[in-house]
């Protein structure tokens, strides 16, 4: 059985970008160093993001995934998640509405429903769950 | 017996009818209004005033706020007949404009609002306006009243306009045509899927290259970009390798879409430029700014390596100035000009120019 670790929910700044964006990685790089860290940022303050701010949203996802974690976003703002859709990383990181659903996401899989007419694989399992299963 | 048109700008149709409207975030966005923005190669306002000159009427004017002075393309060098009135009461501005038509000899008026853009025989309307023998006669669509009317010039000029426009007894003409009420970006985006598609009269600037690909003159798209029709590239645009362009999208005039770029179902706005490797998806683009369709909500980019205007730049390299980006403890003031001997092309030519 896997051992649940603890997600940490993290607020992001109301501006994320090359001034304010160091300190939030600084803020967040140790919580990082932790075995597979999971990680939620909470959005719902960011205002301002900026091709340097999603560079750091995307150093802290590699981060994360080296030690077996992830991040997740909550709260993101339609502005913001123009900006992300713009740069290309609104596939990368899963959002949530609330940092409720994405702190449940990490303990919870996405219910799965599998048909009797597809196969098995095309039921839509995560990758994790595979792990778990094998 | 003579026919003229009013196009006016600038009204409060809603609320206080023909006094200046206020700003919208519409107007915040664009920076100019909708009519006024080039869409496949021209303005809005330029069609509608090419329709009504077709249509045999003697004179055309434009009657607006001065604030929107600046934004008008230069009507009256592209059409001889036509005028532009900048007044701050445009109820005021109207009815002077119908008494100086009634003194030239011209009986009969249309009053059409900047915003409104209509496919349909007008002088059927105006034909069915003289034999209704009312005072005005309004335009209806499926909608509703659209804000296009046929007045007589003389009698108009001479009783109380609002109360003549907004009257329930004036008779009501049925259109049957194409009509696009150009009122936010969605609109904006609706006419060019609609003229790309072939569904209204519209026909995009320059050469047809490939079904469905219109290609404006001096536009420069690489050879390894990809455009998937039907879209538009306009006047002077680059688009550069591993670009794609699909979905019904345009891109107006003097603009750049870099390395690896997608414009998807979406419209670039004139001298806006787009930086490498980003996704543009069911947006309008203009300058720095974004208007997410899908979202309905509009977003400024500070990054000007992402996205930026593109008017400094075009007046840089014509005057022989250099563009240099600001230092970097300030990244959120895009850029400076300065006076350099030796000018550079800010872009590379395209590895395959088509020239239109």
């Amino acid at each position: 059985m896997r051992e649940r670790n603890p997600v940490v929910v993290m607020e992001v700044p109301v501006i994320l970008d090359a001034v304010e964006g160091p300190a939030f990685f600084n803020e967040v790089s140790p919580l990082l160093e932790n075995d597979r860290p999971n990680m939620v940022f909470d959005c719902s303050q960011l205002r301002h993001v900026d091709s340097a701010g999603i560079e750091i949203l995307l150093q802290c996802m590699e981060e994360a995934m080296k030690r077996d974690g992830d991040v997740k976003l909550a709260a993101v703002s339609p502005a913001c998640e123009v900006i992300l859709e713009l740069m290309r990383v609104d596939r990368v990181f899963e959002m949530f509405a609330t940092t409720q659903e994405a702190v449940r996401s990490f303990s919870a899989p996405a219910v799965v429903e599998i048909s009797a007419t597809l196969p098995w694989y095309a039921g839509g399992y995560g990758l994790a769950d595979v792990k778990v299963a094998s | 017996m003579g026919l003229g048109v009013i196009v006016i700008f600038g009204a409060d149709w809603e609320h206080q009818f023909l006094d200046a409207s206020p700003i919208t975030a519409q107007d915040e966005f664009l920076a100019q209004p909708l009519p006024c923005v080039e869409v496949l190669g021209r303005s809005m306002v330029e069609r509608t005033l090419e329709q009504f000159f077709r249509a045999d009427v003697e004179v055309v004017t434009v009657v607006g706020p001065p604030s929107m002075a600046h934004c008008m393309p230069p009507l009256q060098k592209k059409f001889t007949g036509a005028r532009v009135r900048w007044v701050s009461d445009i109820s005021a501005g109207v009815t002077r404009t119908l008494k100086e038509y009634s003194r030239s000899g011209i009986e009969y008026s249309f009053l059409i609002s900047g915003d409104l853009y209509v496919e349909t025989d007008l002088l059927d309307l105006f034909f069915f306006h003289r034999e209704a023998m009312r005072l005005a006669t309004r335009a209806i669509d499926k909608e509703g009243p659209l804000n296009l009317w046929v007045v007589d010039c003389a009698r108009a000029s001479l009783s109380d306009l609002e109360v003549l426009l907004t009257d329930r007894n004036v008779a009501s003409y049925t259109i049957g045509g194409y009509v696009r009420r150009l009122e936010d970006p969605r609109d904006l985006r609706k006419l060019i899927v609609d003229a790309l598609g072939g569904r209204c009269s519209v026909r995009p600037g320059g050469r047809e290259i490939r079904p469905g690909i219109w290609i404006d003159k001096g536009a420069e798209v690489d050879k390894r970009a990809r455009i998937v029709s039907p879209a538009y590239i306009g006047r002077n645009c680059k688009v550069k390798e591993d670009a794609l362009i699909t979905r019904c999208s345009s891109i107006e005039h003097n603009c750049c879409v870099d390395y690896g770029t997608v414009i998807e179902d979406s419209s670039v706005l004139a001298n806006t430029s787009i930086g490498i490797w980003l996704d543009v998806r069911h947006a309008v683009a203009s300058g720095n700014k974004l208007f997410s369709l899908a979202h309905g909500v509009g977003a400024e980019i500070s990054d000007p390596s992402v996205m930026k205007s593109n008017v400094l730049a075009r007046h840089a390299s014509k005057h022989g100035l250099q563009l240099v980006p600001q230092q970097q403890e300030e990244p959120l003031v895009s850029m400076v000009v300065q006076k350099n001997p030796a000018p550079k092309p800010e872009w590379q030519l395209g590895a395959n120019p088509i020239q239109g």
